[in-house]
């Protein structure tokens, strides 16, 4: 080979970058690379070039010279073609070469940005998701260390939502309720940490029970023996205790209903039998008493029955007319015991023409029942109790007003939610199960009716039925409808 | 004891018919009876009448049957009173406050009134008895 090719293409080869600026050696190289640069791995493809330019200036002049030959023989010598060409090939594939090198350091910096910004997408959807749990999370080193605390775990600690976290063990949990429990169940000194361990951390300002769990955590790269981290779990079960606690006051609340009817029963007819009793009069009134004390166990029953049936879809209400003066009598005969043996006066005012409703007789009576022995109640001895049935627009409406010890305002919320009953209240013992309002506003409600309360402590009760007359075409007739539904 | 020297018993419930079928048995047995309906009357009559034995209902408004206890044996005259407590609630039973409460005897509802009587009769013996012993 010609020296003085020789080194042309050596030249070439090693300053293709420059080469590309030369009009002798445009071809397909060039426009390939060309293509190349459009792509996004071209900084990679100039900085390679510029790493060449400096043995392309040297070498400016050979190229020149080898051009000026080149023309000088008119282009047409036979004996540089063949070498050209050969120079062509060598110069495309070391710049195809180039270009895959190119494309290869491209894809390998896109792919490095991908997976920067899918590692970036991860912790923003972790730490989102860790910040939306309900339940809180700790992560403490093997020196106690916080290296992680999520939003709910910095609300359960008591630290700021953005704060840096406290090295300081006391300082980190600041909430000084939750304080000892960690410690013992860190220091290995409560067993029962690892199945759950509920922590009553209630303050002024709020009820919180925490169920805290403890899980060690080694890494990958951690020897074995050495000291593991930790994870706190801590999870608010306020309300699954308050209402485990609602279901065993329930369940205490049932069971002393139930006794008390059966405890007068048992001991009235056990002094019978045992001759305590004497005189047929005496008898028959006593025996009278035990069939009270069974209607009051039947109506308790009736009660818990009728609400979960009800409530479940099971019953259906009958749709019948129903005569409220007759209603409110038969209630009159069945109550008015109940308020003599509590030395109260209970009287009954009904307006000469009430019409009647359309609806279940049982259902209203037991509503209206509800109001009345709510009323008996919760007066103290010596007080009264007076029922109203009037006409009201569209409506009849029932009033049952007491001289009761009353209802606080905050309590008024809450009566007609089940298993509510007002603790201690005015020295009244809270008697029942909290079933007969939610009973009554329910059967109320099917009725397309409802139930207004007014109250004032240490005076009495107003409660108001509002049964509509016609119900075939309102809403009403939907919830009879749905409650039908349900019962199929 | 009262002035014919008939042991006097306070009966203390919040249950009408409970309170009539109590007092109607100890009365048959020729027992003296005073009864009333929650905790803070049965205090002021206590104090008043001076019992010899108390049967006291735990779930009472104003004050519970152990608060009835607790107050009066703060007074050196019911230190030693026997107390029979009624309760409907077995969870209620806290055999602990027998002695904080002094003699104090539990009875679950229903209960028998025979039974209720033999106890009543047997803790008066016993506190006669332990009267005695200087």
């Amino acid at each position: 080979m010609n020296p003085s090719l020789t080194s042309v293409l050596a030249v070439l080869l090693g300053t293709a970058g420059a080469a590309l600026a030369a009009p002798a050696v445009q071809g397909t190289g060039f426009s390939a690379l060309t293509t190349s640069r459009g792509a996004a791995g071209c900084g990679l493809a100039l900085s390679a070039i510029v790493a060449l330019g400096v043995s392309a200036r040297r070498s400016q002049r050979d190229i020149e010279e080898f051009r000026n030959r080149i023309d000088g023989d008119g282009g047409s010598d036979c004996e540089l073609s063949e070498p050209l060409l050969t120079c062509e090939s060598i110069a495309t594939a070391r710049i195809d070469e180039m270009r895959r090198t190119i494309e290869a350091k491209g894809a390998e910096a896109r792919r490095a940005r991908l997976t920067a910004r899918s590692m970036q997408n991860e912790y923003q959807a972790l730490k989102a998701l860790l910040d939306n749990l309900g339940d809180g999370i700790l992560l403490l080193d093997a020196t106690r260390t916080a290296v992680i605390a999520n939003a709910s775990a910095r609300r359960f600690l008591g630290l700021a939502r953005e704060a840096e976290l406290p090295k300081d063990f006391s300082e980190l949990v600041k909430r000084p309720t939750l304080r000892p429990a960690l410690e013992k169940a860190l220091a290995g000194e409560d067993r029962d940490v690892l199945r759950g361990r509920d922590v009553d951390v209630s303050d002024a300002s709020e009820r919180l029970v925490l169920r805290l769990m403890l899980q060690e955590i080694h890494g990958p790269d951690q020897p074995e023996d050495s000291p593991p981290q930790v994870a706190v779990l801590m999870r608010d079960v306020t309300r699954e205790v308050e209402i485990n606690r609602m279901k065993s006051d329930f369940a205490s609340s049932v069971s002393h209903e139930l006794k008390t009817p059966l405890c007068s029963m048992r001991a009235f007819l056990e002094m019978i039998l045992d001759g305590d009793i004497e005189g047929e009069e005496a008898q028959h009134e006593h025996l009278r008493l035990v069939l009270d004390q069974t209607d009051r166990l039947t109506r308790l029953v009736q009660n818990l029955l009728n609400l979960s049936r009800l409530e479940a879809g099971i019953t259906k209400l009958a749709r019948e007319p129903v005569a409220i003066t007759e209603l409110l009598d038969h209630l009159r005969e069945v109550v008015t015991p109940l308020a003599t043996a509590r030395r109260q006066r209970i009287e009954f005012h009904l307006s000469e023409f009430l019409p009647t409703v359309t609806g279940d007789s049982a259902m209203l009576e037991q509503a209206v029942m509800n109001l009345v022995s709510n009323a008996i109640k919760y007066t103290p001895e010596e007080g009264r109790v007076d029922v109203h049935a009037t006409l009201a627009g569209s409506n009849v409406e029932i009033r049952v007003i007491d001289t009761g010890v009353g209802i606080p305002e905050k309590a008024l919320g809450t009566i007609f939610e089940k298993f509510t009953r007002i603790e201690n209240h005015a020295g009244l013992k809270a008697t029942g199960c909290g079933l007969g309002l939610p009973l009554a506003k329910f059967v109320a409600q099917a009725h397309g009716g409802s139930i207004k309360v007014r109250s004032e402590v240490g005076q009495g009760s107003e409660f108001r039925l509002l049964l509509p007359l016609r119900r075939a075409t309102d809403s009403s007739e939907a919830v009879l409808v749905g409650l039908e539904g349900m019962g199929k | 004891m009262n002035a014919q020297g008939k042991p006097r018993i306070l009966v203390a419930d919040d249950d009408p018919s409970i309170r009539h079928a109590v007092r109607l048995k100890l009365v048959k047995a020729d027992l003296d009876v005073v009864v009333a309906e929650d905790g803070e009357k049965a205090l002021r009559l206590a104090l008043e009448t001076e019992p010899d034995l108390l049967i006291v209902d735990v779930s009472m408004p104003y004050m519970t049957g152990y608060e009835l206890c607790r107050e009066l044996r703060k007074h050196p005259r019911f230190e030693k009173t026997p107390a029979i407590v009624l309760t409907a609630m077995e969870q209620d039973i806290d055999p602990s406050l027998a002695g904080e409460l002094g003699v104090v005897h539990f009875m679950t509802k229903p209960f028998s009134p025979r039974e209720l009587l033999a106890n009543t009769h047997r803790l008066l013996e016993e506190a006669k008895a332990g009267g005695k012993v200087p």
